[in-house]
């Protein structure tokens, strides 16, 4: 598993997609937190919120995030670079390391959203929120940066980061039982947007309540400044445990199947 | 160390009714050069993808390197080396990084085995290109050396001269000769070119419809193939001795009805002709005989010959 992740991480420094995918997230973050001080300075008016809502992390990463599956998951099928991976490592090995990769960098799309709410709040300027996600709230509730601020910032960040590719994470038995990265970007948009209406709807279902609280779609995983340390763990850990179990089914699609 | 590298039993392959392999058993020694013969949709590609674990059997048994069970182990498969349809390269990488990313992948920790590796296959000034501007042949060098990077016991080339020149061509069957011969390596190696195949294999097995129909050695397949010269005439003890007497190595062999064969004169007719009417021997028959390559390839599968 090491060789193929120290394969894979050689792949993406010379991908396109996921360079791009990166630096995308990098320069929307930063032109959201500035557009969201527009709002407030009223150098932008209310009506342009819903166009600066496009620049969200939780529009941007559900867009790119199953992008970066089908980039890193399902394209080695199509390159057939798949071949040399399964030679040399076995299935359990790739689908390991395929699992860990893609949650590491679809987690790391949602990192200078954190930054930049950082970076915002060090400003002490006003900020308001083109749409009520964590990073917005943060930033609008300002109150410049200190140690304790700074701890809580990243804490809300690894949460909203992880629960946002668990969510995600379906891609990755899909991209395993697909293998053509175009398909697996098509369906994880739409899932992307779909995940929290399904979750929210099955969470009114008696019966299925409690069940939805175990994955990452129930609306109360969803972090805010008001979350406790508490709440927050329970997050990443329901997460990370989705995380794992969609890589556990994964490996179940993939463990038999025909590779291209 | 066994001298089995592949044995499979009964190896079947279906996709719904269909069967791709069909209860195929095959063995292949360390040291030797199979040439996997059959038409599309014989069941060539399946069987190479079969045995490189990229497909699953439908049934049947798959022994690497003897290791005593039927269910290719990750350590066994790591000995292989594969290029199957079309090269696993990254168009946006040199042929270099695609060299290195699968030197990483394969977990080889000689770096020097890159260079070495893109000037055995000739791409060693390319440094500067993209693989996504490479031509045909080139993309096809590459994938044979990706193959190549951990030194595998086995290799398996599905039309691996696919795309290259006729330089190419050459080049591709002195390596293959030479990774077997001096490295005992043992390859697979499926051609649509069965001349080509001819001059690089040293045994065969020709498939059709998932069906193991025929394997032979090369000499086997040179004795089906080889053509020769027939001679009729009314005395048959006669044209023996005039044969004989011009030329002791001759070698013919009588076959029934008194036909005699010279597989030693088949571009000799005007020869052999003068040298029997000079002994007062007078042909009633004299033809140039024998299978080509792609008639016999076509009896043994069952299709029509021009």
């Amino acid at each position: 598993m090491i060789n193929q992740l120290r394969g894979d991480l050689y792949a993406i420094r010379h991908s396109g997609p996921v360079l791009l995918c990166l630096a995308v997230s990098v320069i929307a973050a930063a032109l959201y937190t500035v557009l969201q001080h527009s709002l407030a300075a009223g150098d932008l008016g209310p009506e342009a919120a819903s166009g600066v809502q496009v620049l969200s992390d939780a529009l941007m990463v559900s867009l790119m995030g199953p992008l970066l599956f089908g980039a890193l998951v399902a394209q080695p099928f199509e390159t057939r670079s798949v071949h040399n991976s399964l030679l040399a490592s076995g299935r359990g090995a790739f689908v390991g390391a395929k699992t860990l990769l893609t949650a590491a960098v679809v987690t790391a799309l949602s990192l200078p959203y954190g930054i930049a709410v950082l970076i915002g709040l060090a400003t002490e300027e006003e900020f308001a929120p083109a749409i009520p996600t964590a990073f917005s709230q943060l930033l609008a509730a300002g109150g410049g940066v200190d140690g304790g601020r700074i701890g809580e910032v990243l804490a809300i960040t690894v949460t909203m980061a992880v629960l946002t590719t668990a969510k995600l994470s379906v891609c990755l038995p899909l991209a395993f039982r697909l293998q053509r990265p175009l398909v697996v970007m098509a369906v994880g948009f739409v899932w992307g947007f779909l995940a929290d209406l399904i979750g929210t709807t099955a969470a009114d279902v008696e019966g299925l309540d409690a069940l939805v609280r175990l994955t990452p779609f129930a609306q109360e995983h969803v972090p805010t400044p008001d979350s406790s340390g508490g709440d927050l763990a329970i997050t990443v850990a329901v997460s990370l445990v989705f995380i794992a179990l969609m890589g556990l089914l994964a490996w179940l699609l993939f463990r038999r199947a025909d590779v291209k | 160390m066994s001298a089995t590298v592949l044995r499979t039993r009964d190896l079947t392959k279906r996709y719904g009714d269909h069967a791709a392999v069909q209860a195929m058993s095959i063995r292949l020694e360390r040291g030797r050069i199979y040439g996997l013969i059959g038409r599309n949709g014989a069941g060539k590609t399946t069987l190479m993808r079969l045995i490189s674990g990229f497909s699953i059997p439908s049934s049947g048994g798959i022994e690497l390197f003897g290791s005593g069970t039927e269910h290719p182990r990750t350590e066994d498969l790591a000995r292989i080396g594969t290029l199957i349809e079309s090269p696993s390269l990254h168009g946006g990488m040199t042929a270099r990084q695609n060299m290195h990313l699968h030197r990483l992948l394969r977990g080889v920790p000689d770096p020097a085995v890159e260079e070495r590796l893109l000037e055995l296959v000739g791409l060693a000034g390319t440094e500067r290109k993209k693989v996504r501007d490479f031509s045909l042949g080139m993309r096809q060098r590459l994938g044979i050396a990706l193959a190549l990077v951990a030194d595998p016991e086995l290799l398996i080339l599905d039309e691996p001269v696919n795309g290259l020149d006729p330089q190419g061509v050459v080049e591709v069957r002195r390596l293959v000769r030479s990774l077997a011969e001096e490295r005992g390596m043992t390859v697979l190696i499926s051609s649509h070119n069965l001349p080509e195949l001819f001059q690089t294999a040293t045994d065969y097995l020709i498939v059709e419809s998932g069906e193991l129909r025929m394997t032979l050695t090369l000499e086997e397949l040179e004795a089906q193939t080889q053509q020769f010269l027939e001679v009729e005439a009314s005395d048959t003890a006669a044209l023996l001795t005039a044969v004989e007497e011009a030329w002791p190595e001759a070698e013919p062999r009588v076959m029934p009805g008194g036909r005699v064969r010279l597989p030693h004169h088949a571009e000799k007719a005007e020869e052999v002709l003068r040298a029997l009417v000079a002994a007062d021997v007078w042909p009633t028959r004299l033809a140039r005989e024998g299978e080509s390559l792609e008639s016999f390839f076509l009896s043994v599968v069952g299709g029509e010959t021009s």
